[in-house]
C-alpha cells in the first residue's frame, strides 16, 4: 500500500519495493505533492449581445443577470463609463486557477511544490520529521529537513504541510524524494520514502554563426529559439562578451532606438537572430583577440505566465580561431572622397606586420588581377622596414575605368628577408560615379 | 361589323410592387419559421453521464431542466436552462431573433449550431435586406455569432478571419449608415474586444495585446481598458508594461478596489504571496460581497502553505454562494485540486461537490472541472 501508484498529473512516479523499509504494514500518513507553478488567470469566450434601450428581449434581460453573477466575466469598474465600451467581451478575467497538472519543468526555471503529509489514521502520531530532497544525475540536494526537530504530534486527520523551491540547473532525470519517519501509537518507529520523477528540458536553443572580419573585428549572430511548450517573454536578453573584446550591439534600429523586433515575446518554435560586432578591447596589442576562441556568455531571463521567471547563461560563445596572417593589408581614407569615372583618385594602403620578425617590404600591382580600377603611377613601392607589430603606411594613385560599383584590388606585398608573398585580390569595394554632378560619397 | 378590342387592364404600378413585397416577406418569413430550419436538441448530456455513474439513483440531486413553460424566457436563462430556452425560442415564431442559435451555442452544442448557420445561408444575401431601407435584417449580434462560431468548433483561425471582416463591416456602415455612426463606432470597438477574446483563447498573448493598444488609441486612458491590458500582459509575462497600464488608472473612490486588485495581481507575479495576500485581504474587508477576491485569497493561501485555510475559504464561498461561485467552473476545480492534495483517496469529497453543483448548474455547466472520470 506504501507503494501506490498516485495519479499521472504529479508527474511519473516510481517507487521502487526494495528501498521502503517497512511494507508489512499500511502506514498511517500519507503524502501527496502538487508542484506550483504559477496560477493562470481564467480564459472565457463571453457570449456577444448588445443592451440597448429601444428594444428588450428577455434573452438579453436573462444574460444581463448571468453575467452579473457571473465570477469568471469581466466586470467594468465604474459604471458610469459604460457608454463608451462594453468590457463583458474582453475574455481574461480576474479568477485565478490552481495548476491542475505537473506540466513540462525546463532548466532554468524555479521548481516549487507543496508538500502535504495527512494522518490518515483514527491514532494521532509522535515525531513526525520529513526530508525532502532533489536527486539530479550529479548531485542531491536538501530542500526541506525536519528530522532534527520533528514535529512533537500530528492528530487524526490534520495535516503537517510545507512548501519547497529549488532553482534547476541541470538538465535530465531529477527524482523529488520525500522521506518521511514518525511513531506510531505502539511506539514502533516507522518509515517511508516516496519518489516523484520527472524530466527537465531545454526551454532554448541557442546556435551562433561568425564572420572573422578581416580587421581583427567579429560579427556574431546568436540565433534563439524557443523550444518550450509555451510562449515566453524574454525580459533580459544580453551578451555579455569575453574579456578581449568590446561589443556593439546591433538590434536596434538606428532612428530610433526601438527593438528590431518590435516585442520580447517569442512563441513556441519561433527563432530570433540577435545580431552583435565584436571588436579586439585592445587595439595596438590584438594579437590575442585576433586568435582566442572565447568570444563571450549569453544572459538570457524570460517569464512565462503570470510572471513564472527563469534564467539561463550560455557557456562560453565559442569559434574556430582564424589562422593569423602575417601581413594584414587595410585601405584607409584621410576623408570621404568623391570617385568620379576616369578620374584619379588617392587611396591610402596600410601593411601590418603581425609576424615576430622584421621585414622589408616591397608593394607592387599585379595588372592582370587589376579589374577596371588600375593603378595610376609607379607599379611598386618600397615600404622599407617594418618591424614586428608595426605597420607602413602609403599613398597609391587610383584610375577608375567604368562607373558603378568596382572592386579595388591587385595588390601584392612581399617581405625581401623572408621571400614571403600575399596577394590581396581585394583591398575594397568603391562606388564610381559617372558624372562630376552626382551625389554618392565613398566612404570605407 | 365592328370588333370591340379591349386594352388589357393595366394594373397600377404600385400595388404591383406592395403585393412583391408582400410576398417576399411572406416567404422569407416562411422560410425561417419552418420546422424544417431546426435541428433536434439533444435530451441528455455530459453531466448527466458522471452524475449517473457515481451516485446511485435515490440519491441524486434533481436538476432542474424541465422544460417549465410558466416560467418565461428570462427565468429560463438565469437558470441557466438552455435546453428549454431552445426548445421554447422553437415553438415561438422566428423573425429574425438569434435566440434559437445563441442558446444552441450556451449548451455547448456548437456543431449544431454551425448547421443551424448553414441553413440560413449566406446572411448577406438579398432576401435578408429591407426592400425599404435597404439595410440589412440581420441583427448585429447573430453576425458576431457567426464569427465566432469556428473557435468552439477548434478552428480560431477561421473565426479570427471572420472577426476582422466584421470589424471591416462596422468601418463600412459608418460611412453607409449615417445616422447611426456612432452606434457603428461602438460596434467596431466591441468587435476589437471580441478579437483580442479570441487571440487570448489561443493563447497569442502579444496580438491580443496589439488589439488592445489599438482600442487604447481610440479610447485613450479609459480605465476598463487600462486595467484588462495590464491584467493581459501580466498573463503575457510583460511586468513593466503591466505597470504601465496600472499607473495610468487614476486614483478615484470608483477606482480604490480595482487599483488594490490589480497591484495584488503584479505582486503574485512576482513572486510576492505575502504582500499579495494581505492586499486582497483588505480588499475583502472593505467589500465583503467580492466573491471574486475570495477565490484569489484562497489561490494565495496555497502558495503561503496554509492548505486547510485554503480549502475552508473555497468551501465557505461555495456553500454561501451555489449559484454564483457554487456553480463556476473554476472555483470548483480549483477545490478540487485541492482536495487531491488533501486526501489520500479524494473521490468521496468530488462526489459531494458533484452533488452540491447538481442541484444548480445549468445546461451550460462544464463538469471536468470536478476531475471524475
Amino acid at each position: 500500500m506504501s507503494t501506490a501508484i498516485h495519479s499521472p498529473r504529479q508527474g511519473s512516479i516510481s517507487s521502487p519495493n526494495s528501498q521502503t523499509q517497512d511494507d508489512q504494514l499500511p502506514h498511517l500518513l500519507s503524502l501527496k505533492v502538487m508542484r506550483l507553478s504559477r496560477p493562470q488567470l481564467t480564459s472565457t469566450l463571453p457570449i456577444y449581445y448588445e443592451s440597448n434601450t429601444e428594444k428588450t428581449s428577455p434573452l438579453v434581460d436573462g444574460l444581463e443577470s448571468l453575467n452579473i453573477s457571473d465570477l469568471t466575466a469581466s466586470h467594468p469598474i465604474d459604471r458610469n463609463q459604460c457608454n463608451e465600451i462594453q468590457i463583458r467581451d474582453f475574455g481574461l478575467s480576474q479568477m485565478l486557477k490552481l495548476p491542475s497538472a505537473f506540466g513540462n519543468i525546463y532548466l532554468g526555471e524555479n521548481f516549487s511544490t507543496f508538500i502535504s503529509i495527512n494522518n490518515e489514521s483514527p491514532f494521532a502520531v509522535q515525531q513526525v520529521g520529513v526530508k525532502i530532497e532533489l536527486q539530479t544525475s550529479s548531485q542531491r540536494f536538501v530542500l526541506s529537513d525536519t528530522t532534527t526537530t520533528p514535529l512533537t504530534a500530528l492528530e487524526p486527520q490534520k495535516t503537517y504541510d510545507t512548501t519547497v523551491a529549488h532553482e534547476i540547473k541541470e538538465l535530465g532525470v531529477h527524482i523529488l524524494v520525500c522521506s518521511v519517519q514518525y511513531n506510531a501509537p505502539d511506539g514502533k518507529r516507522r518509515h517511508f520514502r516516496k519518489f516523484y520523477k520527472f524530466q527537465v528540458s531545454n526551454p532554448l536553443a541557442v546556435k551562433t554563426k561568425l564572420n572573422n572580419l578581416i580587421d581583427g573585428r567579429v560579427f556574431l549572430e546568436a540565433q534563439l529559439q524557443n523550444v518550450s511548450a509555451g510562449p515566453m517573454f524574454l525580459e533580459r536578453m544580453k551578451f555579455e562578451p569575453s574579456e578581449h573584446f568590446i561589443f556593439e550591439d546591433l538590434n536596434q534600429v538606428v532612428t530610433n532606438n526601438d527593438s528590431v523586433f518590435g516585442d520580447s515575446f517569442i512563441h513556441p518554435q519561433d527563432i530570433r537572430q540577435y545580431l552583435y560586432m565584436l571588436s579586439p578591447k585592445d587595439d595596438q596589442n590584438d594579437r590575442i583577440s585576433r586568435t582566442t576562441n572565447a568570444l563571450g556568455k549569453l544572459d538570457i531571463v524570460w517569464r512565462s505566465y503570470m510572471g513564472d521567471l527563469g534564467r539561463l547563461q550560455t557557456s562560453q560563445l565559442t569559434r574556430k580561431a582564424p589562422m593569423l596572417e602575417d601581413l594584414e593589408v587595410q585601405p584607409f581614407l584621410q576623408e570621404p572622397v568623391r570617385v568620379i569615372l576616369e578620374h584619379p583618385f588617392k587611396l591610402g594602403i596600410r601593411v601590418k606586420n603581425h609576424s615576430t620578425e622584421n621585414m622589408k617590404l616591397v608593394l607592387t600591382a599585379i595588372k592582370t588581377k587589376m579589374g577596371s580600377v588600375l593603378l595610376s603611377g609607379l607599379s611598386s613601392v618600397q615600404l622599407g622596414d617594418v618591424p614586428a607589430n608595426q605597420s607602413a603606411e602609403t599613398q597609391l594613385e587610383f584610375f577608375p575605368l567604368s562607373s558603378g560599383l568596382q572592386r579595388v584590388g591587385g595588390l601584392r606585398v612581399m617581405d625581401l628577408l623572408s621571400g614571403y608573398t600575399k596577394d590581396i585580390d581585394h583591398v575594397c569595394d568603391i562606388f564610381v560615379l559617372s558624372h562630376l554632378n552626382d551625389d554618392i560619397e565613398s566612404n570605407i | 361589323m365592328e370588333t370591340l378590342v379591349e386594352d388589357a387592364p393595366v394594373k397600377p404600378v404600385r400595388a404591383t410592387r406592395q403585393k412583391q413585397e408582400r410576398q417576399r416577406t411572406l416567404s422569407l418569413g416562411y422560410s425561417l419559421n419552418s420546422n424544417a430550419n431546426f435541428y433536434d436538441i439533444p435530451v441528455s448530456d455530459a453531466f448527466n453521464d458522471l452524475l449517473e455513474r457515481y451516485i446511485p439513483p435515490q440519491e441524486r440531486p434533481q436538476r432542474h431542466v424541465t422544460f417549465d413553460k410558466a416560467k418565461g424566457p428570462d427565468a429560463m436563462v438565469m437558470n441557466n436552462m438552455w435546453r428549454s430556452i431552445a426548445k421554447y425560442a422553437r415553438q415561438q415564431i422566428v423573425q429574425s431573433d438569434p435566440s434559437q442559435v445563441e442558446d444552441i451555442l450556451k449548451l455547448g452544442l456548437c456543431q449544431l449550431a454551425s448547421a443551424e448557420f448553414e441553413k440560413l445561408g449566406d446572411l448577406d444575401r438579398p432576401e435578408l435586406c429591407d426592400m425599404h431601407t435597404n439595410q440589412s435584417l440581420v441583427p448585429f449580434e447573430l453576425r458576431i455569432l457567426w464569427g465566432t462560431l469556428p473557435s468552439y468548433l477548434k478552428y480560431p483561425t477561421l473565426a479570427l478571419e471572420r472577426i476582422t471582416m466584421l470589424a471591416v463591416y462596422c468601418k463600412k456602415m459608418q460611412l453607409k449608415d449615417v445616422d447611426q455612426v456612432s452606434l457603428w463606432q461602438r460596434r467596431e470597438v466591441q468587435t476589437y474586444l471580441v478579437l483580442a477574446t479570441h487571440w487570448i483563447n489561443i493563447r497569442d498573448y502579444s496580438s491580443a495585446a496589439a488589439t488592445m493598444q489599438l482600442i487604447l488609441t481610440k479610447l485613450p486612458d479609459h480605465i476598463d481598458v487600462l486595467s484588462s491590458l495590464g491584467r493581459l500582459y501580466l498573463q503575457m509575462g510583460d511586468l513593466n508594461s503591466a505597470n504601465r497600464m496600472f499607473d495610468r488608472i487614476q486614483e478615484t473612490d470608483a477606482t480604490a478596489e480595482a487599483i488594490k486588485t490589480n497591484k495584488a495581481f503584479t505582486l503574485m507575479a512576482q513572486g510576492e504571496w505575502l504582500q499579495a495576500r494581505d492586499i486582497l485581504q483588505q480588499v475583502y474587508e472593505y467589500n465583503k460581497d467580492n466573491l471574486l477576491v475570495m477565490n484569489n485569497l484562497a489561490v494565495c493561501e496555497v502558495y503561503l502553505g496554509n492548505l486547510v485555510k485554503s480549502i475552508e475559504i473555497l468551501e465557505t464561498l461555495t456553500e454561501n454562494n451555489p449559484t454564483s461561485a457554487g456553480t463556476c467552473e473554476t472555483a470548483v476545480l480549483n477545490m478540487c485540486t485541492l482536495y487531491e492534495l488533501r486526501y489520500e483517496d479524494a473521490t468521496e469529497k468530488k462526489i459531494e461537490v458533484m452533488k452540491q453543483v447538481a442541484r444548480w448548474a445549468g445546461d451550460s455547466f462544464q463538469a471536468d472541472c470536478i476531475k471524475l472520470q
